[in-house]
């Protein structure tokens, strides 16, 4: 049964895809993307067999002492680091449940989850006893500065509605807000004279960036210095972040980098006229080489109209889009016919190489 | 060892150095050639700019650091010009590191060139989800099913681009600036044909030959490589020179790309003259 069951369940499948390709009424179209999602659900386990087969394989040869057991050490550190940093989400905001803002290397207006308690602030800023909400509250807009009434009117609501009163009033909040963050620097020294600012602020306001960045920043610590209570800090960045961009990007950057030295080499050491076809494919080479910079411009745009066709960035196009495209179709026609004759075998239970070998 | 044989035995080490010196130098010397956008991305820039405001545009992420330069002009680029025209922009990545790139990008495009912009009402970042080209095949049908929340895990329904938006065919347009597979081939085959929406985007400049077969029935316009991306920026920039100052980063990096594919063509020659003057000798040889 281990492997009648998978036998039927590829047959079933299989055949209900190709049959729903050719019925168009229910239930048959929406089979398509109905055994699309089991298939990313699966795809979602794949992630972790795959990380306990890397595991497995690295753990393996260090206990086997394998001559690049510190390598293996370095990945199976690397791995569980950036799992568990990414999982927990270590540093950004608290309010964070994923990591799109904390991950912006640009600063960011606020979220939401920004705005710790948008009842205790809305009633601060309304209230208007500091020269801060005075100015905030200038800026609010009139929807929101209802919402604030009817807070301050004491108005009493059953639990599900007042949630959801109180997220449209958070969004409301952080529209309006944004607007401020977003409308240039908002320091002025009698509007802040109450306000306790750290030393890093104080340092901001000291030399200001040009930027529209830096402005956004420092509008953001301004307003967490006057509502420390009401609006989170901004914690710039999450760990996960700080590993992608200081040893992912560099790495993948590094290995994509080499490549250009190597085809450099490999071209000069194995790219040899040595027979017509070579020839052929050695000048297609240069001309798409030349082609594909704005150098392919300047050498021949001076060609006469009926000559147009020598103009280098033509001619690379040509072989691009005329001898390119004829090759690039038959190979996909090869690989289309394999593909079904593959597919034929696995439906009709001939290839069975994916069930394992049996015991 | 003659002249000749030294020149079939180049060390490796040269050909190396002599490269680092082609990329570094016109860096320094910040060597700008004048681009000039090819019809197969002019096509591109031409559709984003002719869709009318609002239009719904669907921009995949499908890249990861490693085809950072070649990827990231193409994709700024194109989430530029959506911003600019006020295209409606729904950011997602069928690459895992797709999501961080997005989210780099829309802090240095969306943020910075356009704060006015409203998450969730002029564009939205869905994020990553697993499947690769099965992804692509579920939000064909059911988009919502598979994107229930945005990348941040707030619930997609509560944004109002999403309103009238349950499955691929609901867009405009679907751009995608891909490094590999899944890609824009993918996009192509699981989205563009099954759907008759229009698919365009950009890929690494290694990738580029293998899609012109869908150029131009299935594949709107093509961005391929380095070349791609600074022709895109200079029709962007043609249109919208006010946007000159963000929109070179391609344009600037193809420089140093025609000053190493200079000498990569001059290493070709040096080895091939030498190559043909020792066979003539060899023969000559033979023959005494």
């Amino acid at each position: 049964m281990r492997r009648e069951i998978p036998l039927l369940i590829t047959f079933i499948v299989g055949t209900a895809l190709v049959v729903a390709l050719f019925i168009p009424h229910h239930p048959f179209p929406e089979l398509d993307g109905e055994f699309s999602i089991w298939f990313d659900i699966i795809a979602v386990f794949a992630f972790i067999l795959g990380g306990g087969n890397l595991l497995k394989v690295h753990i393996d040869r260090i206990q086997r002492r394998h001559r690049d057991r510190f390598f293996s050490a370095v990945t199976i550190v690397g791995f569980l680091g950036t799992l568990i940093i990414g999982l927990l989400k270590f540093g950004g905001s608290p309010g964070l449940k994923g990591n799109y803002i904390a991950d912006s290397n640009a600063a960011s207006v606020y979220t939401v989850a920004d705005i710790k308690d948008p009842e205790a602030l809305v009633r601060k800023v309304n209230a208007g006893h500091d020269p801060v909400s005075q100015y905030l509250k200038g800026n609010l807009s009139a929807s929101t500065l209802e919402m604030a009434d009817r807070i301050e009117g004491g108005a009493s609501m059953p639990d599900p509605a007042r949630t959801q009163f109180i997220d449209e009033l958070a969004k409301a909040l952080v529209e309006d807000l944004n607007v401020v963050l977003t409308g240039g620097s908002i320091f002025d020294e009698r509007r802040f004279a109450g306000v306790k600012l750290d030393r890093e602020t104080r340092a901001m306001i000291a030399n200001p960036g040009a930027g529209h960045e830096e402005g956004i920043r420092l509008n953001r610590r301004l307003l967490q210095s006057a509502y420390p209570d009401e609006i989170n800090p901004s914690h710039g960045t999450t760990w996960f972040r700080v590993i992608y961009n200081g040893i992912f990007v560099p790495l993948g950057a590094t290995m994509f980098s080499l490549l250009a030295f190597f085809v450099a080499s490999a071209s000069y050491r194995a790219f040899r006229a040595k027979t017509r076809e070579a020839t052929v494919l050695l000048i297609a080479a240069f001309i798409i080489l030349i082609g594909r910079t704005p150098l392919g411009y300047y050498l021949t745009f001076w060609l006469p109209e009926p000559l147009q066709f020598l103009h280098i960035p033509n001619l690379s196009a040509w072989i691009l889009s005329a001898p390119n495209l004829a090759g690039q179709r038959a190979i996909m026609i090869g690989i289309a016919l394999g593909i079904i004759a593959t597919s034929l075998k696995l439906i009709l239970g001939i290839e069975r190489g994916y069930l394992g070998h049996e015991k | 060892m003659s002249f000749i044989e030294k020149m079939l035995k180049i060390d490796r080490r040269i050909i190396f150095l002599l490269i680092a010196l082609a990329v570094i130098i016109p860096m320094l010397l910040n060597l700008v050639f004048v681009v000039r956008p090819s019809p197969i991305v002019q096509t591109i820039f031409d559709k984003v700019d002719g869709l009318p405001d609002g239009s719904k545009v669907l921009l995949s992420f499908d890249y990861g650091p490693a085809t950072v330069p070649e990827n990231r002009p193409m994709a700024e680029s194109l989430l530029r010009h959506c911003m600019i025209k006020g295209h409606r922009t729904y950011i997602m990545a069928v690459w895992a590191t797709g999501e961080a790139e997005a989210n780099i990008s829309i802090g240095r495009v969306i943020r910075t060139e356009f704060p006015d912009k409203v998450y969730g009402s002029d564009y939205i970042q869905l994020g990553y989800k697993a499947g690769n080209q099965g992804l692509i095949n579920a939000i064909f049908t059911d988009f919502k099913g598979m994107y229930t929340t945005d990348a941040a895990g707030v619930d997609i329904n509560s944004f109002p681009m999403m309103a009238d938006v349950n499955a691929l065919p609901d867009f405009d347009l679907i751009l995608a600036v891909c490094s590999g597979k899944p890609g824009l081939k993918e996009w192509v085959q699981f989205a563009g044909d099954r759907g008759d929406i229009p698919v365009a985007g950009g890929v690494t400049a290694v990738e580029a030959p293998l899609l012109y077969p869908y150029y131009p029935k299935q594949l709107l316009g093509l961005m391929g490589g380095l070349q791609g991306a600074a022709e895109y920026e200079a029709a962007l920039v043609n249109e919208y020179p006010e946007y000159r100052a963000s929109s070179m980063t391609a344009v600037k990096l193809m420089g140093p790309q025609t000053v190493a594919h200079l000498v990569i063509i001059f290493f070709v020659i040096i080895g091939n003259v030498a190559f043909f003057i020792q066979q003539r000798r060899e023969k000559r040889a033979r023959r005494e």
